[in-house]
């Protein structure tokens, strides 16, 4: 178990191309689980390389438990690593794939045996375990490797994207057993992941990065509900938050909404956020799934301000997006599923003043955020 | 449930696949496909790791020669043509980029091998345009090695959108991308699909990915078609537990059992509960020929109850998994079955509560425990 910290750490692969990671400071916490999550190619992975040794930093210093790797190679950092394209050994089986790692460091028969079957168990290979590894597919080798990485019980595991490749199902129930496993052992694990519900599932606490800037550190439930900046906020979440401008109104909290010709008035205890900014802009926040949706028409009774422009179902809930009448922009909205609008229907949208977040429209700080 | 094609002519347009299977080493990996693609419609090929996409794909393109069976374009037999006259485009799961090529020459690369005298004057533009929707347009002196995970396959896909093909086949599109890229990008290539003349087949492992592509999903399992059909066929009427299990998030609880007559009435009885099906549920039950049955507990139509309540499922709270506007409740029942529940609300609920859980009757269905099938009366 060693917490894992990165001190301003930079990574440029060539003089031509902006820099991959920048001025990174990060901590992964003693038997943390810790996700990096952005968008693609904003740098998780090469945060992940330089940790395992596969990439040299470009500046900075990586810590584990106090002390600095930089100058270890790979093999000498104790880590084990789940990549997506991680290579199994093609000519032996599933047992003994698993082993391999407790072979080499010559662990006796009988532990082996026992802890080779715990892993064996925890994936469902056990009936499969004297296959040759490719005769698998790509689930299945993938499983195989995560395997081989608990078996030997490293200071720190790495995974990059190690579900991508697995359908819903098995995706649901490793990232539970990998996480389950990760908390009882309680390794020190930093995952790399696009997708934000394995983080959200899997991850003590999920780094936010963008263009190899760090934006925000924070555990799931905080990063949903307070999003530090207007990027965090449209990029977690699905489908992402709703970003609007909102005109600042008189002092009694009222907020007009110049795009859907409507004001909203936010209430007493959340006032003082903007009660100082007058007269700078506000951008307004709002999840898909609070945004109100009524049908409407063209008489003056609930006239229509939208109108549904595509409809993308979801199983249970679905997704509309929707062209705002006055200006044409678009918002998106989620209903439970499978609902009654279709493309073309005119609707009236409505924006509950409880549920906006508040962000500054220049820096696109949330304005609530205290860290 | 495949469509019964086996009697009737070729469909006159699109693509159309008869009595397709393919067997390597003695392992049928693809069983008796049939499956039409109408011009200009995406039919979601949806299918756990392993199903046999890639190969029914690869089959298409000409890539592997089915064992049995034929392939069909616009009426015309094309199952001995080579791949080069098929003018079938596929985009590889695995990308398949040229490692010598820029992102840019990647992307031209299938044009330039069909055009004659160069490339037409517009081609520089659609291929901007392209690079531009998929956010890669910077990248496009790049070579494929210094390129992310998501950035390859975004170029993978632009090779693949540019070209104007009989057919197009996509291989996971978009796999390895965020949530928020995927959710623009979903939108964006059906757009672009929208306006295209040719069938394409999206496969993804992902059952909602598919339900909000698919004009049509073709459900693929163990080589096999289980179902086709249009989302909403699929979401409210799974034709089996497999199917069922692929689609949701979490999938759908099954429970195995078995059904008991009463008096005037048809219960459902497992190791966890007991319960008497509510009348839709009984007649369907009368299809069910012996007494196994699983019962389908869709995540989203249960509720938690606190206190004594004899029409609630005993269990007690496993894991809570917290998704920001919906949390995923694991329960246990005493003899150790597990239900997932999905809510938009687990205030003070801890590991290790005791909880009784209830059930809307409109969100159970019923399967037939010998065969996995689905029961189902149509009214
Ligand atoms: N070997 C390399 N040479 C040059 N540039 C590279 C190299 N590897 C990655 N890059 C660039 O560095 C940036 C960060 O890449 P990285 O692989 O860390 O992204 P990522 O966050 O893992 O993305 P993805 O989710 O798409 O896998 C990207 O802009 C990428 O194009
Ligand atoms: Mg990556």
């Amino acid at each position: 178990m060693t917490a894992v910290e990165f001190q301003s750490v930079s990574k440029r692969y060539s003089a031509e191309t902006p820099l991959a990671v920048a001025n990174l400071n990060l901590l992964c916490r003693e038997g943390e689980l810790l996700a990096l999550l952005g968008p693609s190619g904003c740098g998780k992975s090469s945060t992940l390389k330089m940790a395992a040794g596969l990439e040299d930093l470009t500046e900075g210093e990586i810590l584990f438990g106090g002390r600095p790797v930089s100058a270890l190679s790979a093999g000498r950092r104790n880590i084990a690593m789940v990549f997506e394209d991680y290579c199994l050994y093609p000519n032996l089986t599933i047992e003994d794939n698993i082993a391999f790692p407790l072979s080499v460091r010559g662990v006796d028969k009988n532990e082996r045996r026992q802890r080779v079957g715990d892993v064996l168990a925890m994936l469902g290979l056990h009936d499969i375990a004297k296959r040759k590894v490719t005769d698998l597919s790509g689930g299945a080798q993938q499983r195989v490797a995560i395997g081989r990485a608990m078996v030997r019980d490293p200071d720190l595991i790495l995974f990059d994207e190690p579900l991508s490749h697995l359908d819903g199902d098995q995706r649901i129930h490793l990232r539970a057993e990998i996480s389950r496993l990760q908390k009882t052992r309680g390794i020190t694990s930093i995952l790399v992941t696009h997708d934000q519900n394995e983080a959200t599932a899997m991850a003590d606490r999920i780094a936010i990065m963008k263009g190899g800037v760090l934006q925000q550190v924070d555990t799931p439930a905080r990063l949903y509900a307070r999003p530090a900046n207007t990027f965090v906020a449209n990029f977690i979440g699905e489908p992402p938050m709703n970003l609007f401008p909102g005109e600042i109104g008189d002092d009694a909290g009222r907020i007009t909404i110049p795009m859907l010709g409507e004001d909203i008035v936010i209430g007493d205890e959340r006032r003082h956020a903007f009660a100082a900014r007058r007269h700078s802009g506000l951008t307004l926040g709002l999840r898909p799934e609070h945004l109100i949706v009524e049908a409407a028409g063209d008489g003056a009774e609930r006239q229509a301000n939208a109108v549904v422009t595509y409809r993308e179902p979801r199983g249970d809930a679905d997704s509309l997006v929707l062209r705002i009448l006055r200006d044409t922009s678009t918002m998106v909205a989620e209903l439970a599923g499978p609902c009654t609008f279709r493309t073309g229907d005119k609707v009236r949208l409505r924006v509950p003043a409880a549920n906006t977040n508040l962000f500054d429209s220049e820096s696109g700080v949330n304005l609530e955020f205290d860290t | 449930m495949t469509a019964p094609l086996k009697s009737c002519k070729t469909a006159a347009d699109g693509l159309q696949l008869l009595n397709v299977s393919k067997t390597f080493d003695q392992t049928e990996v693809l069983h008796d496909i049939d499956l039409t693609v109408a011009p200009g419609e995406v039919l979601a090929l949806v299918g756990p790791s392993g199903a046999g996409k890639t190969t029914l794909c690869r089959i298409i393109a000409g890539l592997e020669t089915p064992s049995s069976g034929q392939c069909y374009m616009n009426g015309t037999d094309m199952t001995a043509m080579p791949p080069g006259d098929r003018r079938v485009a596929m985009m590889f799961e695995s990308y398949a980029l040229y490692p010598h090529l820029s992102v840019g020459d990647n992307v031209r690369s299938p044009l330039l091998a069909r055009a004659k005298g160069g490339l037409p004057p517009t081609a520089g533009q659609h291929i901007e345009q392209l690079l531009a929707v998929l956010e890669i347009a910077h990248l496009s002196d790049r070579l494929p090695s210094e390129l992310s995970g998501g950035q390859k396959q975004r170029t993978a896909l632009a090779r693949a959108l540019i070209q104007n093909p009989n057919a197009l086949l996509l291989d996971e599109p978009i796999s390895h991308l965020d949530a928020k890229l995927r959710h623009k990008l979903r939108g964006e290539i059906r757009q672009i699909l929208n306006a295209r003349p040719h069938p394409t087949i999206w496969s993804t492992p992902d059952g909602l990915e598919g339900l909000s592509v698919g004009d049509r999903i073709a459900v693929l399992i163990a080589g096999r078609i289980e179902q086709i059909g249009t989302p909403e066929d699929i979401w409210l009427r799974p034709a089996s537990v497999k199917v069922a299990r692929l689609f949701g998030d979490p999938p759908m609880n099954i429970l195995p059992g078995e059904l008991q007559d009463g008096q005037g009435r048809i219960d459902f009885h497992c190791r966890s509960m007991t319960m008497t099906l509510p009348p839709a549920l009984a007649a369907s039950a009368k299809a069910i020929k012996g007494r196994a049955a699983f019962l389908g507990l869709r995540p989203n139509g249960l509720t938690l109850h606190r206190g004594d309540d004899q029409s609630a499922i005993a269990t007690t709270v496993y894991s809570i998994e917290s998704f920001g506007k919906y949390a995923i409740v694991t329960l246990i029942t005493p003899p150790g079955d597990l239900i997932k529940l999905k809510t938009a609300d687990v205030q003070d609920l801890k590991l290790g509560d005791d909880v009784g859980v209830r059930y809307a009757s409109d969100q159970l269905l019923l399967f037939d425990g010998t065969t996995g099938r689905a029961a189902y009366v149509y009214s």
